[in-house]
């Protein structure tokens, strides 16, 4: 596997207030995502989350004052168009459309 | 077996009437029915359609484009009317779309012999092909090892004459890798140059849709038809662009970059670092002036990367909620349980990490990760900016290491990252890049290399590409 010249530094990190925060706040981030993990998927998500949080400190090591942010590359353009009405005789009721129950 | 010939080769036997559509499309199939049980590049295989349009072309006679009986196929995550786009996940294991992508379309304008919709890593985040819903993609140059990632299936099936080419997607490195790892051609367009109308992203600011291909004159031949502007998708661009025109002007006197700080990590492997250095010669005796420069910028590309794709992942990967379609839990008792325990369900390991790494960073505000991660793709993109206006090209290895084991164990979770480390700075600079093949390590696996140009620069891509294959010969 990679010889990581690197890897000291990981430990230096997984010391840092980072890593805890991440730990204390990872059933919090399953609510927000609304995702339900199980015990075992918890236990592995949040030791990798803790390893990628190491990484997010490289971009403050650059001088980014008078640096505007960039979110896309290209020019966007918004795109606009026409409603697609599929048929919907079915749900027609006394003249208006039921929409079918989602949640019992 | 007209199956190992290229796209060109076929397309002068096509026009001379020396081989049939059908033929062609029945070899391709058979290597499919003989191999693919053992590589898995493909999810579905559209084999009666395949033979349907097949004998219709015949039938026709008259080829109306280049691509005219040429057999390829689809990354997962590309709609596809009428056939299951799966995206390798379970959340969308049975969906069906209404409605086909514009660039497989353009495909059909062009009547390409659609073969089938290919394996990859689940919503195309993954880089060994190893986290597919349904099973592991494995490399065609030994099936103990990965294929790569995301588009895995692509470049795997491409690799193993499945396929004359094959369609992927590319959000930081999932064309290039996976085409390095398995000894074939990969491009990367422009951002907005190919549209992603109905391909089903996940970081729309990095994404861009690409072919791979076993040459470089096919590459730029199958980019040809599906490039150009698309109405529906919001960054498309408009710009008629001659993949073609400059493809056999060699490169006497043009001038290569080499990363300096890519040159000094220890990351790279012995076999990698050698067919690299082996890239620098075959270039100096094609005319052209290799030389190193630094990109300190280089070092935040990584972690601006995984802030900016992990961020968008959350937001975008929000819609897939068990209500319009996709998988729905059985069991819930409240519409809250139901979002979570679908998504708990739907979604595997690498994709569920993504999206709360991603939620993570989108409620961080004290440090606020994100906001620095865009100003340091600002800074990156300067950098490159200026180094094209001296440079035709960047050259870097495609991994510092050839494809992995599976099973091969990682001392940490960034180990795996860290093979995208030369892949990331092109998607979040927007630019083209082009993998392709220099030689084989000592255990017989390819090893590769990516060339990237300035902004709509792919001609030139292709331009080096192609005279560097034709002195090196196509990796056999």
């Amino acid at each position: 596997m990679i010889n990581f010249a690197l890897k000291h530094i990981y430990d230096i990190f997984l010391t840092t207030k980072v890593l805890e925060v991440i730990i204390l706040d990872i059933t919090n981030l399953e609510k927000l995502a609304k995702i339900r993990l199980t015990e075992e998927e918890r236990k592995e998500i949040e030791k990798d989350l803790a390893y990628f949080t190491t990484m997010l400190e490289d971009p403050f090591k650059a001088d980014t004052s008078n640096v505007q942010g960039t979110t896309i590359v290209s020019h966007t353009e918004n795109v606009y168009r026409d409603d697609l009405v599929e048929d919907f005789e079915d749900l027609l009721f006394d003249g208006e459309i039921i929409v079918p129950r989602i949640v019992e | 077996m007209p199956n190992r010939l290229s796209i060109s080769e076929c397309i002068k036997l096509l026009d001379n009437r020396e081989i049939k559509v059908t033929e062609l499309v029945n070899a391709y199939l058979r290597e499919i029915e003989n191999r693919d049980e053992e590589i898995n590049a493909f999810i579905t295989v559209t084999k009666d359609e395949a033979l349907e349009k097949a004998e219709e072309l015949d039938r026709k006679g008259k080829r109306i484009s280049p691509l005219s009986g040429i057999p390829g196929g689809i990354k997962d995550n590309i709609c596809t009317k009428n056939i299951n786009t799966t995206c390798a996940s379970k959340m969308l294991k049975d969906f069906v779309p209404k409605y086909s992508a514009t660039v497989y379309e353009r495909l059909l304008d062009n009547d390409f012999v659609m073969l089938g919709k290919l394996n990859m890593d689940e919503f195309a985040i993954g880089g060994g092909g190893e986290y597919s819903y349904f099973k592991p993609v494995k490399n065609p140059y030994n099936i103990s090892h990965m294929a790569g990632g995301s588009s895995s299936g692509s470049a795997a099936s491409v690799a193993a004459f499945e396929c004359a080419f094959s369609l992927g997607t590319d959000t930081g490195g999932s064309i290039l890798k996976p085409s390095s790892y398995c000894g074939v051609v990969g491009m990367k367009p422009t951002f907005g140059t190919v549209s992603r109308y109905g391909v089903v992203g996940f970081a729309p600011s990095l994404e861009q849709t690409g072919p791979i291909t076993r040459t470089v004159l096919d590459n730029a031949i199958v980019l040809s038809k599906i490039a150009g502007h698309d109405e529906k998708d919001p960054c498309s661009i408009k710009r008629d662009l001659d993949f073609l025109q400059d493809i056999d002007k060699g490169l006497k006197g043009l001038k290569i970059a080499v990363p300096k700080e890519l040159m000094d990590m220890d990351v790279i492997q012995r076999d990698v670092r050698k067919c690299y250095e082996k890239s620098f010669e075959i270039f100096k005796e094609l005319g052209c002036q290799v030389d190193v420069v630094s990109m300190p910028s280089l070092q935040y590309s990584l972690s601006a990367y995984y802030a900016i794709s992990s961020s968008e992942s959350a937001s975008t990967l929000a819609r897939y909620d068990g209500i319009r379609y996709g998988h729905r839990t059985k069991e819930y008792s409240n519409i809250e349980e139901l979002y979570e325990k679908t998504r708990g369900e739907g979604f595997g390991i690498d994709v569920k990490k993504r999206i709360l790494f991603g939620t993570f960073l989108l409620v961080e505000k004290e440090k606020n990760y994100l906001d620095k991660a865009r100003k340091a793709r600002t800074i990156l993109m300067n950098e490159y900016e200026r180094l094209f206006k001296e440079y035709s090209i960047v050259l870097t290895p495609a991994s510092p290491i050839t494809a992995p084991a599976f099973g091969e164990k990682q001392s940490n979770a960034l180990e795996k990252y860290y093979e995208d480390i030369f892949t990331t700075p092109i998607n979040l600079c927007g630019i083209p890049a082009l993998s392709m093949p220099v030689c084989k390590d000592s255990n017989g696996l390819p090893v590769g290399i990516i060339l990237s140009a300035r902004h709509y620069d792919e001609k030139t891509l292709y331009r080096f590409g192609h005279a560097f294959e034709a002195a090196r010969g196509i990796l056999k």
